[in-house]
């Protein structure tokens, strides 16, 4: 069980606000996408829910429990993979466990490893991996950790168009398998389309939840929801929305 | 590794330079107390090993304890610094300073205070070996990642999972070259305080020398001095191959593989 409430949370930087009355629920198992514009404040929310830094007002819950001010209750992928380069693969999936201080298991992890294609890997330094590896090696490196709610900060932003739908449907895949809750953040309306059960669209600085949408699309979704027609018109209804906020 | 290809060219000149020297002494008839020839020098080292000898192993032994020394203080210092953000910025500015008080201006002091035998000796060399060190490794570990030690924060780690697991192993590389600065520095600092007096070592065999201009020895002892610094950076070198297997410069991203 893993549900995060964050409620009215407001966070500004000196007279600068960049939250405003932000209020969102990410249920048990679900896959929610925080679009937004660039500089709207997304990474600010995360960092406030990873603890690293304290809202203003408001309230942030994790299965009922206050979580303002604690770090450690999540599990996160930056938007940079963020590997330790003295680290082999292995070791750098293994790294969320020994910070959270729970028994470091090897088999777990290699055989998670074998299933995002990274086997034979294992003992490879990350500067002799692609992009698109990296990234995968710091979701997996999430996965492992113990935490059972996933923050994802824009993991697929700096990947070109075809290593990021393979990845989008690799993402899907582990998710089915772990059901483990997701909030992922993006500002790639496709990608968020695309993945995602629920979609928040947060308005440009300061930021308040400007709408909530559900989409309907079946699991698992495969590269030929991109071009359907009703992918295209949730695609307008949403580039409309993220417009007036603009 | 260093590929034969690139020890040709440093190798010729330095060939070219030897020329020269022997040439030019012969040439211009310049007497062997004033500047002996390469050749004659080489003389001195064998015909002269069984003298030169019994100097070597105590400054060998003289810059292994001072550089031990040192390198223990100067990574002491430089962690106990970074720990301990209010130390740092009180102590590193005089820390600075201090190095402007030139080592040999402190000799006779330390001579005052701790007579001829093994301790000023040591002092000096430790004085010498530790800056490198502390500042090397203050260096590397203050400029982690911003972007991993975001990920430590966001995943709970504590000051000292921080320190292990992203600090350190960080500042490693940094480390070394300060290991590698203080190794050289250590043969120095040996000869130094052995001119202060000493019955035994390289820099009593220099002083020996130079005072009845055997200059020829002079050079001797340089040579072998010169060698000695070379072998301490080597074994540096090799200590940094088995403990950095990775690149550091990847960090910056500079060569990525897509």
């Amino acid at each position: 069980m893993s549900e995060l409430n964050v409620m009215d949370v407001r966070k500004s930087f000196g007279t600068n606000l960049i939250l405003d009355q932000v209020s969102l629920t990410v249920q048990d198992g679900e896959f929610v996408s925080l679009l937004g514009p660039s500089g709207s404040g997304k990474s600010t929310l995360f960092s406030l829910i990873g603890g690293v830094l304290v809202p203003d007002e408001g309230e942030i819950f994790l299965n009922g429990k206050n979580i303002i001010g604690q770090r450690g209750k999540i599990s996160y992928t930056p938007q940079a993979p963020a590997l330790f380069p003295w680290r082999t693969v292995l070791q750098n999936v293994l790294l969320g466990q020994e910070i959270a201080g729970v028994k470091v298991e090897k088999y777990p992890a290699l055989e998670m490893l074998e299933k995002a294609g990274l086997k034979g890997y294992e003992n490879h330094y990350p500067h002799e991996l692609s992009g698109g590896m990296k990234q995968r090696v710091s979701f997996v490196r999430s996965l492992l950790s113990p935490q059972s709610f996933i923050c994802l900060d824009e993991p697929f932003s700096a990947l070109d168009e075809f290593t990021r739908l393979e990845m989008q449907l690799w993402l899907q895949s582990l998710w089915l398998e772990n059901k483990k809750s997701i909030f992922f953040i993006t500002h790639n309306i496709e990608e968020a389309l695309f993945l995602s059960d629920r979609i928040i669209v947060l308005s440009k600085k300061p930021a308040t939840v400007k709408k909530e949408i559900y989409l309907p699309f079946s699991r698992p979704r495969n590269k030929n929801l991109l071009l359907s027609e009703e992918f295209l018109t949730w695609k307008r209804i949403i580039y409309k929305e993220l417009e007036f906020s603009l | 590794m260093i590929k034969m290809k690139n020890v040709w060219g440093p190798l010729l000149v330095l060939l070219l330079l030897l020329f020269s020297w022997e040439y030019a002494v012969q040439m211009f008839r310049i007497p062997e107390w004033l500047l002996p020839t390469p050749s004659g020098i080489f003389d001195e080292l064998i015909t002269g090993w069984s003298i030169v000898q019994g100097h070597i192993m105590p400054t060998v032994l003289l810059s292994i304890s001072g550089f031990f020394m040192g390198s223990v203080i100067g990574v002491l210092v430089a962690v106990f610094l970074h720990l301990i953000p209010f130390l740092r910025q009180a102590v590193y500015p005089l820390l600075i300073v201090s190095q402007n008080i030139p080592i040999i201006v402190l000799a006779p002091l330390l001579v005052i205070w701790f007579g001829f035998g093994y301790l000023p000796k040591l002092i000096v060399i430790t004085l010498v070996c530790f800056f490198p060190i502390t500042v090397a490794l203050m260096d590397g570990l203050r400029r982690t990642g911003s972007e991993l030690l975001h990920y430590m924060e966001m995943s709970g780690a504590t000051r000292k999972q921080i320190f292990l697991k992203l600090e350190w192993p960080h500042a490693l590389p940094s480390l070394f070259s300060g290991l590698k600065i203080s190794a050289t520095y250590s043969v120095m600092g040996a000869v130094i305080s052995e001119w202060l007096g000493a019955s035994k070592g390289l820099g009593v065999y220099m002083t020996l020398a130079s005072s009845s201009f055997k200059t020829d020895r002079v050079f001797v002892a340089i040579f072998i001095i010169v060698l000695l610094s070379l072998i301490f950076f080597l074994i540096i070198v090799l200590g940094e191959r088995l403990f950095v297997k990775w690149r550091p410069e990847e960090e910056k991203g500079k060569h990525e593989r897509t």
